[in-house]
């Protein structure tokens, strides 16, 4: 393995297990658990589920499509408002944290080019809360099974290795370098808080057609592309309506943008031995 | 060897941390450099490690130049460094920082870098310990991991920043001998303020001041400026020598109070002339500096 590359695995297996071994993220993860619980409930007590009988007289050929529409209601959006506003709190720390721990000096000491290392930080971030996520999700999509009966899995697997990896990518990563220069861990806080509260307020000032919600932290386009049933209005771009795929692929490209402008801030952010 | 020519670092706010430096250093052995705190050994040494810019003046380290960023990386791939404030993960074991650092060095081959943490953590008595998470261990054992990360990668160059703070004197004797082990194969740059560090293991050194080298050779070529300068002077009345002397050490006898003092005693004081220790070279030349 060339040595960038050992180099970027080697901190993203550290930035692993120092996750794991924290509390926040085990924290996030029974939050986690408990809303989906919260969403599983609501939905069952909102009379969403085919009861005994059918009293909500479904047609037989649209059964499937009707457990997917509430399966996917039921635990698409829990997953996702943790991956868009409370995940990217606990990821926000891991470039300040090195600094507060005091290791920063000794990393700024090893031949380890700066993109190595925010590349590392930034996968290792991804695999932890993915590691935290996925599990949680799979086990929703179980218990869904069981309660709902049979829905499609395709769009289920969809949201749930797709649109999870995509968001985190997107809003941990983007927290992570954004709180790239921070002294401390409170301060990236902070930055993860303009990230995806402090934005995604001013833009909704834009109206919510506005073609700058492709930019909004909070991926309006890409939560409701999984949300059969729910109804995002329609982006105008160019004097045309998008359709929900092109908004989806334009959302993530946006934000890998501005995941590429965090790194390049969070690398002039970071000149070695804090010499700022 | 370094090279260092007329070397100045300046930092934000107009406060001047080295004043002009000229100083070489061979590639062999240990090099002791002490001071004061604020003298600038900190500066000096985080210049020389690549990890601050330098304000004018050149700076080579084994023939790279360190003002560039190519020459940084490449004096990196060569070095070991022990900064003053180490900073461990803390729920990181020291074996898996120790592999983490050794990655990070380029240290190639799972089983190559097996065995260096393993033969570092034998050495350095820490494999014991070396499945605890480092918040459990104490500051000497943290100590200890910071050296081993220092020498893994067999460094050519290793720097070592106040290493010696804060030990216990077991733990300080062990850590001079295992640096002086060290210095067989590499070269090692000591930054201290404790004399002893230097006097027990380096055969050349340089003192700053104020950004300045105040001293520049060896150990023994300090000690003999303050020969014929040290007397120890007992005071049966207990009556504190003065005139411009300075005590470097008080000793209560049982007929009275044993000073040991720096300067020309005048002749009403019971004086003899004693052997100079590299402290009292130090304390010598640190007096001479401020013109007492």
């Amino acid at each position: 393995m060339p040595h960038s590359l050992a180099q970027t695995w080697a901190i993203a297996r550290c930035e692993f297990r120092i996750h794991w071994r924290r509390r926040g993220l085990k924290v996030m993860l029974l939050a986690h658990l408990v809303m989906q619980v919260f969403f599983f409930l609501w939905q069952y007590f909102q009379g969403s589920f085919i009861l005994p009988g059918n009293p909500l007289n479904i047609p037989a050929a649209d059964i499937l499509t009707y457990n997917t529409g509430i399966v996917l209601l039921g635990s698409w959006p829990a997953a996702a408002v943790f991956l868009l506003v409370m995940y990217p709190f606990v990821a926000a720390e891991a470039l300040p944290r090195d600094r507060q721990f005091g290791v920063r000096e000794l990393l700024d000491s090893l031949p380890l080019p700066r993109p190595v290392y925010l590349a590392g930080k930034v996968l290792g971030v991804w695999l932890s809360v993915a590691a935290a996520v996925l599990p949680v999700m799979a086990l929703s999509g179980v218990a869904w099974r069981i309660m709902v009966g049979p829905y499609r899995l395709g769009p289920f697997l969809a949201a749930m290795l797709l649109g999870t990896n995509v968001l985190i990518l997107l809003n941990c990563g983007l927290t992570v370098l954004a709180a790239a220069g921070q002294p401390n861990a409170l301060r990236a806080l902070l930055v993860g808080l303009a990230c995806v509260i402090v934005v995604p307020l001013l833009l909704q000032q834009a109206g919510t057609s506005s073609p700058l919600q492709l930019l909004n932290p909070l991926r309006p386009t890409i939560l409701y592309y999984y949300m059969d049933n729910a109804v995002w209005p329609d982006i105008v771009w160019l004097g045309r309506t998008l359709r929900a795929a092109e908004a989806y692929a334009l959302a993530a490209a946006a934000g890998l943008l501005e995941l590429i402008v965090a790194g390049v801030l969070a690398f002039g952010a970071g000149r070695p031995g804090g010499e700022r | 060897m370094i090279a260092i020519q007329e070397l100045t670092k300046v930092y934000k706010g107009g406060v001047r941390a080295l004043a002009g430096i000229d100083l070489e250093i061979q590639t062999s052995g240990m090099f002791g450099l002490l001071g004061v705190n604020g003298a600038g050994k900190t500066t000096l040494m985080r210049i020389l490690a690549g990890l601050l810019q330098p304000t004018s003046g050149t700076v080579h380290v084994l023939g790279h130049d360190v003002r560039t960023a190519s020459g940084k990386q490449a004096v990196k791939a060569l070095l070991g460094y022990l900064p003053q404030e180490l900073g461990l993960y803390p729920n990181l074991t020291a074996r898996e920082f120790l592999d983490y650092i050794a990655i990070l060095k380029g240290v190639a081959g799972r089983e190559e870098r097996g065995r260096q943490v393993e033969a570092l953590l034998e050495e350095l008595r820490i494999a014991e310990v070396a499945n605890r998470p480092l918040k459990t261990c104490s500051g000497g054992m943290k100590r200890r991991v910071g050296i081993a990360q220092a020498l893994l990668g067999r460094p050519q160059l290793l720097i070592v920043d106040e290493p010696t703070a804060g030990l216990d004197p077991e733990e300080r004797v062990r850590l001079r001998n295992l640096l002086a082990e060290a210095a067989r194969s590499c070269t090692v740059i000591l930054s201290t303020h404790i004399v002893e560090d230097i006097g027990q293991s380096c055969g050349d050194m340089a003192v700053l001041y104020q950004g300045a080298v105040l001293f520049r050779g060896a150990p023994r070529e300090l000690i003999a400026r303050a020969r014929g300068q040290v007397w120890t002077i007992l005071s049966r009345d207990g009556e504190r020598p003065d005139g411009g002397l300075t005590i470097i050490s008080t000793l209560q006898m049982q007929d009275g109070v044993q000073y040991r003092v720096l300067g020309q005693p005048g002749a009403s004081w019971e004086a003899v002339s004693a052997e100079p220790s590299l402290e009292d070279g130090y304390i010598w030349l640190m007096k001479q500096s401020r013109g007492e």
